[in-house]
């Protein structure tokens, strides 16, 4: 891996060690995301980019290895302690999973009227304000079964920033969206930077938005992160994996 | 041989696995409930619902157990010549065993399977994950209010279903064995002390949590899309059925 940019290390991951069956999915993975920035995972199909944010999330324990989450053991924490961390990390889901009974705003507001942190008053603002945020106050009234893909996450995003967490995990943000969409996505979490200032890890295998959005991209590969740079420097490494992704994607864009 | 001894230890370990895992979801439940009081409305709406799906085949199914116990104990009866006995035979068999059994039954084919496709498909479509992001417990959320609905909706349908099967038993009784409605229901209100209540409560309580509890756990285990939404359903009515049998044989035991 190269160098890192310096700062407070929000997450760190320790020879994390994954297997699901015979299949080895994670090989003693190190990494580390600082404050602030947005970290990219790319991969391939299969790699285990879903299956890491999963652990970061602390919704998989490793079978051996260390994950700390804002200096904390994730996999050490239980009960009460375990759900309190996990407020301060939200994590966007490949589909969304939007609440299919619960319409738009009250996705957004259920873990506000759940954790009672505000008022009824105060909640209803915070929904308008987070739903006006990725601009889909328009569809507060709707059900998830009546708004596109896109949409939907934008939603997800929404429901995920009411509990103002201090980082944010997306699960290929731009996955089975049109180009446009998928580039709004992108702006949606270029803005967030701009705004909100989150630590961010962006799964994704989409090159075009990895590029746009990164402080540094990691390239991830039979279960290791085997590099780590900035965009323009990523794009240098002399690494027949990585340049074959690269130029692969270049390809299927032109 | 030793295939076949492989599989049997397989089929052992799930079941030990299963068991246990349903043993937790339990206790983790029953913590829970000191939070009922916090969202009571999620609670009341799972008990209307509970309600609204069973009631009305409850009422017809109670009303035709009645009738068939009726025909079926009074045919017995005559050839003894003691006709008289009938109501306190249909009582007894009503109140402490068909009530609380038959309608734990209907609760596990009707809410059962519908609280299983429920968490089963949030479970499919990662919405269990994104309660657990959100910090938000999935048992406190999605199974404690169903446990204890099903605690609290059972107990009130079985009593209703029992009054009912009563009071079919009492259109036979009339009809082929002229009892006489006075006496037979004079017979019936002798019968229904304090015990038979309480065998009827105790067994419906019972039933109720093991309706939900099973059909939640299947829930959560759900994996591999809508085949494994619907292997969870029907794995959740099953295991109800068997459970309430074996349970409802233990219960009466202790309580006789």
């Amino acid at each position: 891996m190269t160098a890192a940019p310096g700062g407070r290390c929000d997450i760190r991951a320790i020879d994390v060690n994954k297997s699901f069956g015979s299949y080895h999915v994670l090989r003693d993975l190190c990494m580390e995301v600082f404050h602030g920035e947005t970290f990219v995972i790319l991969g391939a199909s299969g790699s285990g980019k879903s299956v890491l944010l999963k652990h970061l999330a602390g919704l998989l324990s490793p079978d051996s290895g260390r994950i700390e989450i804002l200096g904390k053991d994730i996999n050490s924490l239980a009960g009460e302690e375990l759900l309190a961390l996990r407020r301060r990390i939200g994590m966007v889901f490949q589909s969304g999973a939007l609440f299919n009974s619960l319409t738009v705003a009250e996705n957004v507001a259920l873990a506000l009227e759940e954790h009672r942190l505000h008022s009824p008053q105060r909640i209803k603002e915070i929904v308008s304000e987070k739903l006006s945020l990725v601009r889909m106050e328009h569809a507060r009234d709707l059900v998830p079964e009546q708004i596109s893909g896109g949409m939907k996450k934008r939603v997800a995003v929404a429901r995920t920033l009411a509990l103002e967490p201090e980082i944010i995990l997306f699960d290929e943000p731009t996955l089975g969206l049109d180009p446009l969409m998928a580039r709004n996505v992108d702006d949606l979490i270029l803005d967030l930077k701009e705004r909100v200032r989150l630590t961010s890890v962006v799964v994704t295998h989409d090159l075009a938005s990895a590029f746009l959005v990164a402080d540094r991209i990691g390239m991830l590969h039979e279960g290791r992160i085997i590099a780590a740079a900035p965009p323009d420097e990523f794009r240098r490494i002399e690494d027949e994996v990585i340049q074959r992704f690269i130029g692969t994607g270049s390809t299927w864009r032109r | 041989m030793n295939n076949v001894l492989a599989a049997l230890g397989r089929y052992v370990l799930y079941v030990c696995q299963e068991t246990g895992d349903t043993l937790v979801l339990l206790v983790q439940c029953l913590k829970d409930s000191r939070h009922a009081l916090e969202h009571p409305r999620r609670i009341l709406a799972q008990v209307k619902r509970a309600g609204n799906d069973t009631l009305l085949i409850a009422s017809g199914i109670g009303l035709f157990i009645g009738m068939v116990v009726s025909l079926q104990v009074g045919n017995v009866l005559r050839v003894a010549r003691i006709e008289g006995v009938l109501s306190k035979a249909v009582a007894h068999s009503i109140v402490r065993e068909l009530g609380p059994v038959i309608t734990a039954l209907l609760l596990a084919g009707r809410v059962g399977a519908s609280i299983a496709a429920e968490i089963g498909t949030m479970q499919v479509n990662e919405e269990i994950d994104a309660l657990h992001t959100l910090g938000i417990s999935p048992t406190r959320f999605l199974a404690m209010p169903r446990f204890l609905a099903c605690v609290i909706a059972l107990p009130l349908l079985s009593v209703y279903a029992s009054l009912v099967g009563i009071a079919g038993g009492a259109v036979i009784a009339n009809i082929h064995f002229a009892t006489g409605w006075q006496a037979y229901f004079d017979a019936v209100w002798q019968t229904l002390d304090f015990f038979e209540i309480r065998m009827n409560l105790t067994k419906s309580i019972l039933f109720g949590g093991i309706v939900a509890i099973v059909a939640c756990q299947r829930g959560f285990r759900a994996r591999g899309g809508a085949e494994g939404v619907g292997r969870a359903i029907t794995s959740a009515v099953v295991t109800s059925f068997i459970c309430i049998v074996i349970c409802d044989f233990f219960v009466t035991r202790l309580m006789l």
